[in-house]
C-alpha cells in the first residue's frame, strides 16, 4: 500500500471528510435539479448560467479551461442558487416557485445558502457539529425527492442517491472510498499528511492565540525549500501570481524608481507624453504551456495590448532527444524575442503542469535579465515545490535574477489547501519602499484568508494559525524525508517505472517532454484521438484502485499532434511497492482490453 | 552609396565624385586658409574652437580672462573638438603635448566641486561662480576620460577622471533628473551627454564603485532613454520645460530637427548634430531614428538644392555660412546615415560652396563654430603635439592632387594609389570629425 493512516489521527480527519462529502452530494443533485428546472422551462442553459457568472465575481479560469465540464459543470453552489432566485429581490426568484411543492422557495434558498457555507467552511477547515451535517444531509433529501416528483431516473441520479444514502453509514464507507485506495502524491490535489491534519484540527479544537507557528514559517519555509527568507503568503500560487503582477503594475505606475532606474523613468516620462496613447506599463510575457489559471490572471491584470505569448510546446513536447543546454537556450531566445522595452516582466514555469518537463530557470532567467536588466520576472514553482530541488538560491543568498518565485502547500507538500507563497526578490523589497509595503498590506485584500504574514510576521488581520501549524508541520515532515534529492530520485524512479508500464500499452501515448527534463509527473492519452471518451473509462478504473488519478482536457497546443480530448496525469509517492505497479498495469489493461 | 563600411573602396569606386567632396575639404584645412580669414573677420574672436575651454587655455594662456560673454557655456564644443583631435592623434600615432594636457588638467581643477562641473557663472546677487550642471559633469567626464586615453601616465588627468566619474555615479532621484536634464536649455544635449557619459563610465574601470546592482540596470536604462530621445519632439518638452527664447510663449516645433538649445531655430542643426555626435548610432539603429534623420538629410538637401541652389544656413533669416556647409557634410557623411545617389548633388554642392566662398568674410558671421573645427583647424591641432608622421602623410596627399585656381583635379591613378588611398582612411574621418 501506498499510504497507512494513523486511526487516531483518520478520526479528525473522517469529520472534515464527512462534511465534505455531504456538501459534495448536495451540490452534485443541485446541478441535476438545476439542469431538470431550465430544460423543463425551455431555458438557455448556457445563456443562464452566463448571466449568473455576470452577477458573480470574475472567475479565474474560464469553464472548461482545467477539466472536460459544460457551463452547468462549471457552476459553483452561489451561482447555481442564483439560477434559481436570482439576485436579492428580482421576480426571477418566483418563476420556479411551482416546482418547490409544499416548500417555502424562501426557506428552500435559506437551506441552500447553508449548504453553501458549509462547503467554505470544509475549505478551510473550519469547524462543523453534526447539526450542519444533518443539514445539508437534509437539503440533498428535498433535492432528491423533487428530482423524483419531476419523474428524473438516470444513473446518475442513482448513483447520487446512493451515495446521500451511504452518507449515513459514515465514516465505514468513507475509509473504504478514500483511505483504502493506493496514494498518488498527485501534483495536482494532494491530500494532506495526516499530521498535517492533525496539526490543523489540534489548533481549531483548541484556538489558542499565541503566533509562534506564525513567527516561525517563513523561515522554515525558506530553509526547507533553500529559498530566501523573504517569503509573502497568499491563499493559492494563482493569488500569488496575482500580487505579483499587481505590484509590477504599481511599481510601474506610481512608485518612486529604484536606485539606479532613474533614467529609465525619465524616458517612459517622455515616452508617455510622446505617444499619449500608448500605455502605462510595460509589457507581460508567458508560454503557451503556463498554467491557464495563471494565463487567466495574467489576462485579467494586465491590458491585453500588452500581453506577448511565447511558443514552447513544440521543443517541451518533441519528441526529438533534445539537451537540457539546448531546451534552455531555445527557451531563453524565444522570450528574448518576444520582449520589447519599455520593461517587461515575464512568467515561466519550473515545472510544466501538464507533462512535468523541468526548465532551468535559473540559468533562463540570467539570459533574460543580462539583457533586460529591468524586467521583472516571475517563477511559477508550483508544481517543483516539494518535488524536486529547487536550486534557485541559497537562504542567505539572493538569486537577483530572479523577482518572484511562486509556489504553494498542498500539492507536493502534503500541506493544508488555501496555503500559497511567494519568495519576492530585493528589487520588490528592499529596493522599492513601496512595494514592500503595498506586498506586506496585500493579502488582506485580495484573498481574505486571514493568513497574512510580512516578512516579521507582524499581524495584519486575523491570522488563520491553524493552516500556518499545518504547513509548519509539512515542512517538517518534507525536512525528515532527509535530502531532498534523495526523495526526488525515488520519485522519478517510481515516475519512470509508470511510464514503462504505460509505454508497453500500445493503445497509450505519453506526453513526456524530451529525456533530460523528466520529471515525477507522468502524463499519457489515447494513442488516437479520445473521440469516444475511453480515457474516462481509464480514469475511473485507476480511481477505484488509486487516489488520486486526475483527468484533464488536452491543451490547445496538443491538437494537432495528439489530437482532442482528455489526458491523464499521475505523480508517484516515493514508498510505493511492486504490487502496486502490478495493480496499475492490470488496471490499465483491463480497461482497455 | 556608402561612406560607412569601407571608405577606401568606395572612394576607388567613386573616385572622380568623392576625391573632389572629400579630397578638397581636407585640402583646405590643410591649407588653413580659411581659419585665418575667418578669424580676421570677426575681429579678434578666433574663429576656430569657438569659446571652448581648449581654446581658451591656447589662446588666453598667458593673457588676463576673457569677457564673461566669451567665457559661458563651450565645454559640448570642447569635447567635440577633443573628440576629433584624440582620434586622429591615435591614428596617426602623435601624442598630446604635456604642458597642453597639464594646463587643461588646471583648468579643469578649477571647476570641478562637490556636486559636479560646473561653468564660469554669477549668482543671483552677480557674484562670480562655478555653476555646476549635469550636462557639464556629463561632458567634462567624457573629456577627460579621452584625454586620459591618450595619456595614461598624467596623474592629474587620472585623479580629475576619478573625481568626475564618481560624480557621475552620484546617485539622483528621478526628480532631480528631470530637473537636471528636461527643464533646462537643452534637454537634448543633456540626455545624449548623460547617455554617453554613462556608457563610457561603465565600460571603464573609474564605473568599478558604481554599486552592481544599479550598475547592473544600466544597460536597460540607456535603450528607454535612447527610445525616447529618438521620438523627443519639442512639442513633448512643451509642457515639461521653461527654455523659450524672451517673448515666447510657448515652445515651436522643429520636427524632424531635434529640439535646439533655448528653443532658438537657429540652433537645431547645432541641437540635432551634437545629439547624433554622442548617440547617433544607436539613433540609427532604430528604425524611426533612422527615418528621422533621413527626414533631416531630405529636408536639409530641399533647403539648398533649389533652383537656383541656396547657400548653406542655419536657418532662413540667418546668413550664408560655412560652418552650416560643414554641419550639413557631417551630418550627410557621419556613422548615423547611409548617403544615397539622390545626396550626390547635395554634397558636391556644399563643397563647391567652401571652394567658392571660404574668402568671404561674412561667411564666418556665425556664432557655432565647432562644426568648421575638426575640419579647418588643423594646422593649430598639428602645432599642439607631435605629427610628423601625419604631416608627411598630408603632403604625400597633396602632391599627388593638384589644386588650380580653387579647382580640384584628381591626378591619374598609379599601382600606388592604394596606399594613398589608405592614408586617406585614416584622415578622413578627423578631418571631418566622423568616429567611423
Amino acid at each position: 500500500m501506498g499510504q497507512i493512516f494513523d486511526p487516531t489521527i483518520c478520526e479528525k480527519y473522517q469529520f472534515l471528510a464527512e462534511a465534505y462529502r455531504a456538501v459534495f452530494v448536495a451540490e452534485a443533485l443541485l446541478r441535476e435539479f438545476v439542469r431538470q428546472l431550465l430544460t423543463d422551462s425551455g431555458l438557455d442553459i448556457s445563456l443562464e448560467c452566463q448571466a449568473a457568472f455576470r452577477g458573480t465575481a470574475q472567475r479565474f479560469v474560464p469553464s472548461g479551461a482545467l477539466s472536460k465540464q459544460d457551463d452547468l459543470d462549471a457552476c459553483t453552489f452561489g451561482e447555481l442558487i442564483q439560477i434559481l432566485f436570482g439576485p436579492p429581490g428580482s421576480p426571477r426568484g418566483q418563476r420556479f416557485a411551482n416546482k418547490f411543492q409544499e416548500l417555502n422557495p424562501r426557506t428552500f434558498r435559506s437551506m441552500l445558502e447553508l449548504a453553501r457555507e458549509t462547503r467554505n467552511a470544509v475549505t478551510h477547515f473550519w469547524p462543523l457539529s453534526q447539526d450542519t451535517i444533518a443539514n445539508v444531509r437534509e437539503v440533498s433529501r428535498y433535492l432528491l425527492i423533487f428530482l423524483r416528483n419531476m419523474n428524473i431516473y438516470s444513473p446518475r441520479l442513482d448513483e447520487l442517491e446512493q451515495m446521500h444514502l451511504g452518507l449515513d453509514s459514515g465514516r465505514e464507507d468513507t475509509r473504504d472510498e478514500i483511505f483504502e485506495r493506493r496514494y498518488l502524491r498527485c501534483a495536482a490535489i494532494g491530500l494532506p499528511d495526516p499530521a498535517v491534519v492533525e496539526s490543523v484540527s489540534n489548533h481549531l479544537s483548541n484556538p489558542a492565540p499565541e503566533t509562534a507557528a506564525i513567527m516561525e514559517i517563513p523561515n522554515v519555509l525558506a530553509a526547507a525549500l533553500n529559498l530566501r527568507s523573504t517569503i509573502l503568503f497568499a491563499q493559492n500560487t494563482t493569488q500569488a501570481f496575482r500580487n505579483a503582477l499587481e505590484v509590477i503594475r504599481f511599481h510601474e505606475a506610481m512608485h518612486d524608481p529604484r536606485s539606479g532606474e532613474e533614467g529609465a523613468y525619465l524616458g517612459r516620462v517622455l515616452l508617455r507624453s510622446a505617444r499619449t496613447l500608448s500605455s502605462d506599463v510595460g509589457q507581460f510575457v508567458y508560454s503557451d504551456v503556463e498554467h491557464p489559471s495563471l494565463v487567466h490572471m495574467a489576462h485579467t491584470i494586465w491590458p491585453e495590448s500588452e500581453i506577448a505569448i511565447v511558443t514552447l510546446s513544440d521543443v517541451l513536447f518533441s519528441k526529438e532527444n533534445y539537451s537540457k543546454s539546448a531546451v534552455t537556450e531555445q527557451v531563453a531566445q524565444r522570450y528574448l524575442r518576444a520582449m520589447k522595452r519599455p520593461v517587461s516582466a515575464v512568467v515561466l514555469p519550473h515545472v510544466v503542469w501538464v507533462n512535468g518537463a523541468r526548465l532551468d530557470v535559473v540559468q533562463i532567467c540570467k539570459v533574460i535579465r543580462d539583457e533586460y536588466p529591468l524586467s521583472t520576472t516571475i517563477v511559477d514553482g508550483a508544481q517543483a515545490v516539494g518535488h524536486l530541488p529547487l536550486n534557485v538560491e541559497k537562504c542567505d543568498k539572493e538569486n537577483e535574477n530572479i523577482d518572484f518565485y511562486l509556489g504553494c502547500g498542498h500539492k507536493w507538500l502534503r500541506g493544508p489547501e488555501t496555503v500559497g507563497f511567494m519568495r519576492v526578490g530585493r528589487r520588490f523589497n528592499e529596493d522599492c519602499k513601496q512595494c514592500r509595503q503595498y506586498l506586506t498590506g496585500n493579502d488582506q485584500l485580495t484573498d481574505a484568508s486571514g493568513l497574512a504574514l510580512n516578512y516579521k510576521g507582524e499581524q495584519i488581520g486575523t491570522h488563520q494559525r491553524g493552516l500556518a501549524k499545518g504547513l509548519l508541520q509539512a515542512l517538517r515532515l518534507l525536512q525528515a524525508e532527509g535530502d531532498i534529492d534523495g526523495l526526488y530520485n525515488n520519485l522519478k524512479a517510481n515516475a519512470d517505472t509508470f511510464r514503462k508500464i504505460i509505454n508497453s500499452i500500445r493503445q497509450l501515448t505519453l506526453l513526456d517532454p524530451p529525456d533530460q527534463l523528466t520529471s515525477a509527473i507522468v502524463a499519457f492519452t489515447l494513442s488516437k484521438c479520445d473521440t469516444v471518451g475511453r480515457i474516462d473509462d481509464v480514469q475511473k478504473a485507476l480511481s477505484r484502485e488509486f487516489f488520486s488519478v486526475a483527468t484533464y482536457p488536452l491543451p490547445y497546443y496538443l491538437r494537432e499532434t495528439i489530437g482532442e480530448g482528455d489526458f491523464i496525469r499521475i505523480s508517484p509517492t516515493p514508498s510505493l511497492q511492486p504490487e502496486d505497479f502490478s495493480v496499475f498495469e492490470s488496471v490499465l489493461q483491463k480497461a482497455l482490453s | 552609396m556608402t561612406v560607412r563600411k569601407d571608405v577606401a573602396d568606395h572612394i576607388f569606386r567613386n573616385r572622380s565624385d568623392w576625391h573632389q567632396v572629400i579630397l578638397s575639404t581636407y585640402i583646405l584645412a590643410q591649407l588653413d586658409r580659411i581659419g585665418h580669414f575667418g578669424s580676421e573677420a570677426r575681429h579678434g574672436l578666433p574663429a576656430l574652437w569657438g569659446h571652448s575651454y581648449v581654446r581658451t587655455y591656447n589662446a588666453w594662456a598667458n593673457t588676463p580672462p576673457p569677457a564673461r560673454a566669451f567665457m559661458e557655456g563651450g565645454i559640448a564644443t570642447t569635447y567635440y573638438v577633443v573628440k576629433a583631435l584624440s582620434y586622429f592623434q591615435r591614428r596617426s600615432g602623435a601624442v598630446w603635448n604635456r604642458s597642453v594636457l597639464t594646463d587643461i588638467a588646471k583648468f579643469f581643477e578649477a571647476r570641478i566641486r562637490p556636486n559636479g562641473i560646473g561653468v564660469r557663472g554669477m549668482d543671483g546677487h552677480g557674484i562670480q561662480k562655478i555653476v555646476t550642471h549635469l550636462r557639464h559633469t556629463c561632458y567634462g567626464y567624457l573629456i577627460l576620460a579621452d584625454l586620459l586615453e591618450s595619456a595614461p601616465e598624467s596623474v592629474e588627468l587620472r585623479s580629475l577622471t576619478r573625481k568626475s566619474a564618481a560624480l557621475l555615479i552620484k546617485p539622483l532621484s528621478a526628480s532631480e533628473l528631470l530637473q537636471e536634464l528636461v527643464w533646462e536649455s537643452w534637454p537634448v544635449g543633456g540626455i545624449a551627454c548623460y547617455i554617453a557619459a554613462r556608457d563610457c563610465l561603465y565600460n571603464s574601470a573609474f564605473g568599478k564603485d558604481w554599486p552592481t546592482h544599479e550598475r547592473r540596470y544600466w544597460p536597460d536604462v540607456r535603450e528607454t532613454m535612447l527610445d525616447a530621445l529618438v521620438e523627443l519632439s519639442s512639442t513633448h518638452l512643451n509642457v515639461m520645460t521653461t527654455t523659450k527664447e524672451p517673448g515666447q510663449r510657448a515652445l515651436s516645433e522643429h520636427m524632424p530637427y531635434w529640439h535646439p538649445i533655448k528653443d532658438a531655430s537657429i540652433l537645431r542643426l547645432h541641437s540635432t548634430l551634437g545629439c547624433l555626435s554622442l548617440v547617433g548610432r544607436d539613433i540609427a539603429g532604430r528604425e524611426s531614428g533612422l527615418s528621422r534623420i533621413k527626414e533631416i538629410v531630405k529636408d536639409l538637401r530641399e533647403q539648398v538644392m533649389q533652383d537656383p541652389p541656396r547657400a548653406p544656413q542655419f536657418s532662413q533669416t540667418s546668413s550664408p555660412s560655412i560652418a552650416a556647409a560643414c554641419a550639413m557634410l557631417k551630418l550627410v557623411l557621419g556613422p548615423w546615415y547611409e548617403p544615397t545617389t539622390d545626396d550626390r548633388e547635395f554634397l558636391l554642392y556644399l563643397v563647391d560652396f567652401i571652394l567658392l566662398h571660404w574668402k568671404d568674410p561674412y561667411v564666418y558671421d556665425d556664432y557655432w563654430t565647432e562644426f568648421t573645427a575638426p575640419i579647418l583647424q588643423i594646422e593649430e591641432l598639428t602645432t599642439g603635439f607631435n605629427t610628423p608622421s601625419l604631416i608627411r602623410e598630408a603632403e604625400f596627399v597633396i602632391d599627388r592632387c593638384r589644386l588650380r585656381n580653387n579647382v580640384f583635379t584628381p591626378s591619374s591613378y598609379s599601382g600606388s594609389e592604394h596606399e594613398s588611398l589608405s592614408a586617406l582612411n585614416r584622415i578622413i574621418p578627423t578631418a571631418l570629425g566622423l568616429d567611423l
